[in-house]
């Protein structure tokens, strides 16, 4: 699923938001209330945004997750 | 008893029952006396344990009668907040959806208190799921907002908000917390007492409502540094019943183990901003520190600590509670609308998730680094006192934190103290943040009990609730 990254990356985060949160009322449209449809898209904006900001964050390709102990398979004494 | 033990430390309460002032029965009858009539009042209470604290109480009592001393927490009273589970009380994780919520497991720290000698009170109030949908206003709790002692018409914080509330207010002598972004720190804070996040994995989250598996953790909430270690002791150590506990056994290295030398870093930026009454009291944590050690400034790396922790925390709470969100439960919460936040993240590729804990690596390994030459870095706990009860907020207590170093304990699950720091605008409390590398509990603690034995401040208590005490309440 790749609604937030809205493919490249090149969509407006307004646009990436509004998307996924079409999305979000299609799967969850009952438990939302047609009012607040705008306060879940500004929750997703958020969410958007954020991540937004971790894509500019350089990684390289071997670098390996934290994993719920805090550590990374065969770290574990 | 002659002794008014509502705001005795562990310590002081251990002489009285081992000189034999009072007994654990006399302790428990007194504070849970204390909880009803002191504790009630500022929605602190969840729900009292009165036949558990009495068969505990009188167990401890004839253990110590017969020469069996289980150590520093025999016959010490205490409350546990009521996201964790204990038999034969409700734990309604302070939500309206789960009221009748009765869960029949022990916890795992219920147990090893237990273990301990301590006798458990009942359970104390938190922000409805912890605040992990999201809350805009002190009441999104079943039990109300919780009043903070210091002023009762300001807020004690949250989300670990009755722990906070009732040990400030002499109500327990201490009690158990859950952090995930700031929970223990920021009530503690606010309340004037000492709160402890250990690290990530010191001690197990088995029974306790999971927000987010990798960021969790629970602690102690108290009147000084020095109890924060007796307690810690007794409920760290890896747990079978949770996959994350470490296997890294603590013991406590004693009160005042160190008096000098201490190696202490200031977070460079981390007073800008907040309020001027809290930047000279950590001026003068600093000098206090300063008196007894080397003080140099430091610099955190730079790194998207909020946007790593938000996602990181609203992917696993979606996770942790995707049925309750799809079924609408959370309708029914005080913060219904702020859930939405949680629902967000049911749309958040699961790349970006695990890009946060790619990014996450490279802090924790950034960061350790940084902390590892000094006892304790430190920084403003918060940038303001307590806030109105009745006034609402936007975010996740944006314009309280200085964000960057409470993210920075919450990435990476180093551990953290808030010490009391003095009192700022109304009269109410201030605190410090030291913060340290992994596993170094010891000497973050250490660096606290000397800062508070430098300023005095964790001896302070709220003078309404001092003078109720010395009026016999609860006696």
């Amino acid at each position: 699923m790749s609604q937030m990254q809205g493919g490249t990356g090149q969509a407006s985060e307004a646009d990436v938001a509004a998307l996924a949160t079409a999305l979000i009322m299609q799967s969850h449209g009952a438990v939302v209330a047609e009012a607040d449809v705008n306060e879940l898209e500004r929750a997703v904006l958020a969410l958007v945004k954020a991540t937004r900001v971790l894509r500019r964050y350089p990684l390289r390709n071997s670098d390996e997750p934290m994993t719920v102990n805090g550590r990374g398979p065969g770290e574990r004494t | 008893m002659t002794t008014e033990p509502a705001f005795c430390s562990v310590r002081e309460l251990g002489k009285l029952l081992r000189s034999g002032e009072v007994t654990a029965v006399g302790l428990a009858r007194y504070f849970l006396a204390r909880l009803e009539e002191v504790g009630r009042p500022l929605n602190a209470v969840a729900a009292v344990t009165p036949q558990r604290a009495m068969d505990e109480a009188a167990l401890a009592d004839a253990e110590l009668a017969r020469g069996l001393d289980r150590g520093p927490l025999h016959g010490i009273p205490y409350g546990l907040k009521d996201i964790i589970a204990a038999p034969g009380a409700p734990t309604t994780w302070g939500a309206a959806p789960f009221r009748d919520q009765v869960l029949g497991c022990e916890s795992t720290v219920g147990e090893r208190l237990r273990n301990a000698g301590a006798v458990l009170l009942g359970k104390l109030a938190t922000v409805e799921l912890a605040g992990g949908m999201g809350y805009e206003h002190p009441d999104a709790s079943l039990t109300g907002p919780a009043l903070n002692p210091w002023d009762t018409s300001t807020w004690a914080g949250g989300s670990s908000s009755g722990p906070a509330a009732a040990t400030a207010a002499g109500a327990v002598p201490f009690s158990i917390g859950s952090d995930t972004s700031g929970s223990i720190m920021m009530p503690s804070a606010w309340t004037g007492i000492t709160g402890l996040r250990p690290t990530y994995g010191r001690v197990s989250r088995a029974g306790a409502m999971t927000l987010s598996w990798s960021v969790d953790r629970l602690g102690p909430m108290c009147r000084n540094a020095d109890d924060c270690g007796l307690v810690l002791e007794a409920i760290a150590g890896p747990d079978p019943r949770d996959p994350s506990s470490l296997t890294e056994p603590y013991r406590y290295s004693g009160r005042a183990a160190r008096r000098d030398h201490f190696r202490i870093g200031v977070v460079a930026g981390s007073f800008d901003g907040v309020q001027d009454e809290i930047r000279a009291n950590f001026e003068s944590a600093v000098a206090s520190f300063a008196e007894i050690g080397t003080v140099d400034e430091v610099a955190l790396p730079d790194f998207p600590y909020t946007e790593v922790a938000d996602v990181i925390v609203a992917a696993e709470i979606s996770a942790a509670f995707d049925d309750f969100l799809d079924s609408g439960g959370a309708a029914e919460l005080a913060a219904g609308k702020a859930s939405y936040y949680r629902l967000a993240a049911s749309a958040l590729p699961a790349r970006d998730y695990i890009r946060a804990q790619r990014i996450r690596r490279h802090i924790v390994a950034a960061l350790d680094e940084l902390a590892r030459p000094f006892d304790a870095l430190v920084a403003p706990m918060l940038g303001i006192v307590a806030t109105p009860v009745a006034e609402s907020f936007t975010g996740p207590l944006g314009v309280a934190y200085p964000q960057r170093v409470n993210l920075a304990s919450v990435t990476t699950g180093m551990p953290t103290v808030s010490v009391p720091s003095g009192l700022g605008r109304g009269g109410l409390p201030t605190a410090v943040q030291l913060l340290g590398a992994r596993l170094t509990e010891n000497a973050l603690l250490d660096a606290a009990c000397a800062l508070e034995a430098g300023t005095g401040w964790a001896a302070q208590h709220p003078p309404a609730f001092i003078a109720l005490a010395k009026a016999g309440c609860g006696g």
